[in-house]
């Protein structure tokens, strides 16, 4: 116990460091992109010298750069993100409710690259080299070299435009009210019992959460395939099937949570994925999420909003790397020890 | 010393094990591979048959042939293998899986590797004790505990919660062998039980084997590559050689008067006080792949003659004592 306290405490202090020097690298490469935040909000016509000058001493932008990282580093740590310079909200409330709609989108597109792809993967290991695994391993591999806006956009032809099933984006229908409560929308619905808003959102949500659902899923159906074959020749599938137990029964009781232990470190990296693909997915099916948000950021040089997503971004992919090798220890014995 | 102990045990009428003319091919890349090419052998019940041979005879394949977990790309092309006069091959799969741990089961090798690493002891004993004995889980339980009691486990609710990587390897033996004999099978097919285990507890977990039988009254079939420890536990020994058996007697019989020239030198690579040199045989094993017709021992044997050529059939040529060879060993 006294162990696991000890690496826990190396890992938050390795996650802090990682944190810090990103904070550093994203609030220097903001400057360096070309444009300028205050012409991005004010237009270039008609703004004179002295405007500009002032303007940017209102919001601290004359001051020498080291100066305007450490004060805002300063009142990040207190929890402090910043206003935004393009409507002058304040950034973390924001960051945190499209974090909220972001967070429904990826914790739905998770369940579902994850079931789908370890389900394709143990079906291709046990029917190997049959026409399922060869059709799947193909999919799979069209999976992970698939651009992400592309599958996207094929989608919104092929089951809005087309089909006409699914919206071509947006979390709602513009006539369905929500009612906020936690914040995250789908629960909301659910929580206040609004069937048709539920319905709607969950309409909303399939094309996206396919979207980017996808390259995991084959990446992770991949991983499962070669990681069952591997365990399904050790000796104890053997001895399984030796005192009775039927071949699904072996897969099911011995081989699934022995092959599993490299998968969920796919599935945690994912997670990074996940997020990462939200920026694109977002953007392409206009959903009002932390990806869209940072992707408006980017777009008006909006410095404060564009460092804070980052810093939240890179805190949730640390958190959920530490759960996963924490959760190593429920699924292998030998690491507990 | 007479005869009279070779003889004091009459040949049973009903075997409890018949394989008869077995055949087993492994189609390769190569070829095909005649793993097993026409094995006979019967077991009693209650009785103890060594099953002998080197690595790559086709023992281990026959074990697993009996138990119906043939590994891909392994075919059994011929023969029958009747168990209690039912012919096991003829069953539906799922008969034949239900055969597997309440009437036959098995004892491997590597025991650690036999173990799934992410369950504990307890959990695949009484997995085992429920599938065979289709009892539930309390029932399964109590069983469980009182197997790993009886093959010696001392703490046994603790050793339920062990992992294998927590276990020595005699201790997960013993585990393993609890969890073969807590469906109740009358026979129990032992692979190589004690090779990947210390000398000093090989000879424990042997004996274990040979108490558990005689306690519980189930035949063990003893696969293994060393004749002493076969001589030691068994009642019979059947001695194979490149997918064929080639000479089967009580164990007594066989050390007193081995009659196939491939026995005999076996008999003579092992070790013995007073001997100075071990004599290993000369040669190698024949390819299974095509093997050229004939005694497949003749390219090793001093004795080999032109009518070698011609496969040799089995004959009695003492009480229970058969040999394939047509210049067997004259005891001198």
């Amino acid at each position: 116990m006294r162990r696991v306290l000890r690496t826990l405490w190396i890992r938050l202090f390795n996650s802090a460091l990682v944190i810090a020097v990103l904070s550093v690298v994203v609030f220097g490469f903001m400057r360096m992109i070309p444009g300028d935040p205050i012409l991005a909000l004010m237009g270039t016509e008609g703004i004179t010298d002295a405007k500009l000058a002032e303007v940017k001493k209102e919001l601290g932008l004359d001051r020498p750069l080291y100066v305007q990282y450490l004060s805002w580093a300063w009142h990040v740590l207190q929890g402090d993100f910043g206003r935004s310079i393009q409507n002058n909200e304040p950034v973390l409330p924001m960051l945190l409710e499209r974090l909220k709609v972001t967070a429904e989108l990826a914790v739905a597109a998770t369940i579902l690259g994850s079931s789908l792809g370890i389900l394709i993967g143990v079906v291709s290991a046990v029917r190997r080299n049959t026409i399922f695994d060869s059709a799947s391993m193909i999919g799979a591999l069209s999976g992970v070299s698939m651009p992400v806006f592309w599958l996207g956009i094929i989608l919104i032809v092929g089951f809005s435009v087309k089909l006409d099933i699914f919206p071509t984006g947006g979390l709602v229908s513009h006539n369905t009210r929500l009612v906020a409560v936690t914040g995250f929308p789908l629960l909301d619905s659910l929580i206040t019992g609004q069937r048709a808003a539920t319905v709607d959102i969950l309409k909303h949500m399939v094309l996206p959460t396919v979207t980017l659902a996808f390259a995991p899923a084959a990446l992770v159906a991949r991983t499962t395939r070669a990681s069952v074959l591997e365990v399904i020749n050790e000796d104890y599938v053997n001895a399984g099937l030796a005192r009775g137990l039927s071949f699904a029964g072996v897969v099911a009781r011995h081989v699934m949570r022995n092959a599993l232990i490299p998968v969920v470190t796919i599935i945690g990296l994912e997670i990074g994925v996940y997020l990462g693909g939200s920026i694109v997915t977002e953007s392409v099916f206009s959903y009002p999420g932390l990806g869209r948000y940072m992707m408006q950021g980017i777009m008006a040089n909006d410095y404060p909003v564009v460092q804070g997503a980052i810093i939240l971004y890179a805190a949730i992919i640390v958190v959920v790397n530490l759960v996963v090798d924490l959760s190593y220890s429920a699924i292998d014995p030998r690491v507990r020890s | 010393m007479s005869a009279a102990p070779v003889a004091a045990r009459p040949a049973p009428a009903a075997p409890l094990l018949a394989v008869r003319g077995l055949k087993l091919r492994f189609d390769t890349r190569r070829g095909v591979v005649r793993a097993l090419d026409g094995v006979s052998f019967e077991v009693a019940p209650g009785e103890c048959v060594g099953l002998v041979g080197e690595t790559g005879c086709g023992k281990s394949i026959t074990a697993r042939a009996v138990m119906g977990l043939v590994p891909a790309p392994g075919r059994i092309e011929g023969g029958e293998i009747r168990l209690d006069g039912r012919d096991l091959m003829a069953l539906p799969a799922e008969e034949w899986r239900a055969v597997r741990g309440s009437q036959v089961a098995m004892i491997f090798q590597e025991p650690k590797r036999a173990l799934d690493p992410t369950a504990t002891v307890g959990s695949q004993i009484v997995e085992a004790a429920m599938l065979a004995r289709r009892i539930d889980r309390a029932e399964a339980k109590r069983l469980a505990l009182d197997t790993l009691r009886q093959v010696g486990l001392a703490d046994p609710e603790r050793i339920m919660r062990t992992y294998a990587f927590e276990l020595s390897g005699g201790m997960a033996q013993r585990a393993m062998i609890a969890i073969a004999v807590v469906g109740g099978s009358r026979l129990i097919i032992a692979d190589e039980p004690t090779s990947s285990l210390d000398v000093s507890i090989q000879a424990q977990i042997l004996r274990l084997l040979q108490d558990l039988r005689r306690r519980l009254g189930s035949a063990l079939i003893l696969i293994t590559h060393d004749l002493g420890v076969a001589a030691e536990n068994c009642d019979r020994i059947v001695v194979m050689y490149a997918g064929q058996i080639v000479e089967q007697a009580p164990a007594r019989e066989l050390f007193r008067a081995p009659a196939h020239p491939y026995t005999e030198r076996l008999l003579r690579s092992l070790p013995r006080p007073g001997r100075d040199a071990l004599s290993p045989i000369p040669g190698t094993v024949p390819d299974l792949i095509d093997p050229a017709p004939g005694c497949r021992f003749a390219n090793r044997c001093e004795r080999a003659g032109p009518d070698c050529a011609a496969t040799p059939a089995m004959s009695e040529i003492g009480r229970r004592h058969f040999v394939a060879c047509y210049r067997p060993v004259r005891p001198t």
